[in-house]
């Protein structure tokens, strides 16, 4: 199960379960161990997670949490067990898809799936934030969601180690420091997070999981220019510091994100949603999930759903299920229609963004 | 105590959300959900996010009372069939009983008593009289 590295005592506990047959091991666990496998009573998939307790046997507080939010877009909690006086685990069920950051990588997510995935983040979201929870998530990032593919798309708020409550008279708690790109203007500046930097964090995901560029996992990459010169020409023990300057410079200035990398069907509308929820100043975002919420259904209820597949921009009509594609015939950029995705019709002509506002404003049942 | 007064009107309903803290002033909890409209009452998908959207938005103010402007459900000045299923999606919310006001009661009410909150945008003015109605009764 290549764990070599993790604590024996979880190994032997793993390996000696006759309820649960663990197959797979996953080092994406935070600060525990995580494993999959199928309980054979019921004959389902679990994850279980295994975390470090301290001197008196404190350290329950995320499977705690979990117990105590039901709702339908926060990870359910089957069971909680301690298995040493310094180690216990809980159970939740395993979520077909991984993370989110899994799917945005190996699935098409088109636009409208998309955006139902946000809401539904949202959805889960505004249950914390609401009285007499009022808690603040801190490390919303596309890790912490879990999807379920196997009946539609399902979405689950997951990871709750960093979740704070937020005091009766004060509406903001100390920044989580974890995760450097999805930190807040406001976090860098005067280490604080409210409800609004969820929020952010979110606008963040809804970015992301639209075709934004993000590259998470190669840092270099946000370097451009002279930034770029500048950082090649360092020292090793010195490009870290200057990286990190220059990224929390992106963050508090507004220009982490690079709208124009979104895809072309992602129309002002939308980019003018995640410049909302991503602004500087967390007064100007929404101020609310349930705002950031009705913000893309009105969106999502005028447009068609897009996506781009072999590099060819596709469209759909979620109504009548009427297909559309932009290619590219004889040097113009045609739009086509069909019925039935084998027999094509050219539609419209001109440049790209002229076709997506004709796709989107075309009734296919006249 | 925090309120939710709603207006429908044909394929639109129209919120006012609002607290009345322990000073007795008024806190108006509405943001930018003022509206929220369907473009397709057949579009299954579209209903369903409407009810989830607007139970996010109640969620999220958690109001001691939510109430409906009644309308007319038959006769020559019957409300549109779609503002009906929107009442039930609004109505499907498990939290706080949905109550019912009938513009009568209002007039009623509005003869012997003043609104103490002045509305944002004009077409909100019913669902701020039900909103002041329910803090007040």
């Amino acid at each position: 199960m290549k764990d070599d590295a993790v604590n024996p005592i979880i190994r032997k506990f793993v390996r000696n379960q006759n309820d649960i047959d663990i197959d797979r091991y996953s080092s994406k666990g935070g600060f525990g161990e995580l494993y999959f496998g199928k309980r054979n009573v019921f004959d389902d998939r679990v994850a279980l997670k295994f975390y470090e307790l301290d001197a008196h046997g404190n350290g329950h507080e995320e499977a705690q949490l979990l117990k105590q939010i039901n709702h339908e877009n926060v990870l359910p909690i089957i069971d909680a067990r301690v298995i040493d006086d310094k180690i216990a685990y809980y159970l939740t069920p395993e979520m077909s898809g991984g993370d989110l950051q899994n799917v945005i990588d190996n699935y098409i997510i088109t636009s409208y799936v998309g955006i139902t995935v946000v809401q539904k983040i949202l959805t889960g979201l505004n249950e914390l934030h609401k009285e007499p929870n009022r808690m603040v998530h801190r490390d919303l990032k596309t890790f912490n969601i879990l999807v379920d593919l196997q009946d539609g798309v399902k979405t689950y708020l997951a990871d709750f180690g960093t979740i704070k409550k937020l005091g009766s008279s004060s509406s903001s708690v100390t920044a989580s420091q974890f995760t450097f790109l999805y930190r807040t203007p406001e976090a860098i500046t005067s280490n604080q997070h409210l409800i609004e930097s969820d929020i952010y964090q979110v606008g963040i995901i809804l970015y992301q999981i639209l075709g934004g560029n993000f590259p998470m996992n190669s840092p270099y990459q946000w370097l451009k220019g002279r930034h770029k010169k500048k950082y090649d020409s360092l020292d090793f023990w010195q490009k870290d510091a200057y990286l990190s300057n220059y990224l929390n410079e992106l963050i508090i200035k507004g220009r982490l994100l690079d709208l124009n990398s979104l895809p072309k069907y992602v129309d002002n509308k939308l980019k003018t949603i995640i410049r909302t929820a991503t602004r500087q100043d967390p007064n100007r975002r929404y101020q609310s999930c349930a705002d950031f919420i009705k913000a893309l259904f009105d969106y999502q209820k005028v447009v068609k759903d897009w996506w781009v597949d072999n590099n060819i921009v596709h469209g759909k009509c979620l109504k009548r299920g009427c297909l559309y594609r932009i290619v590219s015939k004889g040097g113009k950029l045609i739009a086509e229609t069909s019925k039935n995705g084998t027999i094509w019709r050219k539609k419209f002509e001109g440049d790209i963004h002229s076709l997506i506002k004709q796709i989107n404003e075309h009734n296919c049942a006249k | 105590m925090k309120v939710i007064g709603i207006e429908i009107d044909n394929k639109r309903a129209i919120c006012y959300a609002v607290e009345k803290d322990n000073h007795g002033s008024y806190i108006n909890l509405t943001g930018k959900f003022k509206s929220l409209s369907i473009k397709d009452d057949y579009e299954n998908s579209e209903l369903r996010n409407f009810q989830s959207t607007i139970h996010t938005f109640f969620e999220g103010i958690v109001p001691q009372r939510i109430a409906v402007l009644k309308r007319q459900t038959k006769g020559r000045f019957a409300s549109s069939a779609v503002s009906f299923k929107l009442e039930g999606l609004i109505q499907c919310y498990e939290d706080v009983e949905v109550e019912f006001v009938s513009p009568q009661t209002l007039k009623a009410y509005y003869k012997k008593n003043g609104c103490s909150i002045s509305p944002q945008h004009n077409y909100q003015d019913k669902a701020v009289q039900l909103a002041n109605y329910l803090l007040n009764t």
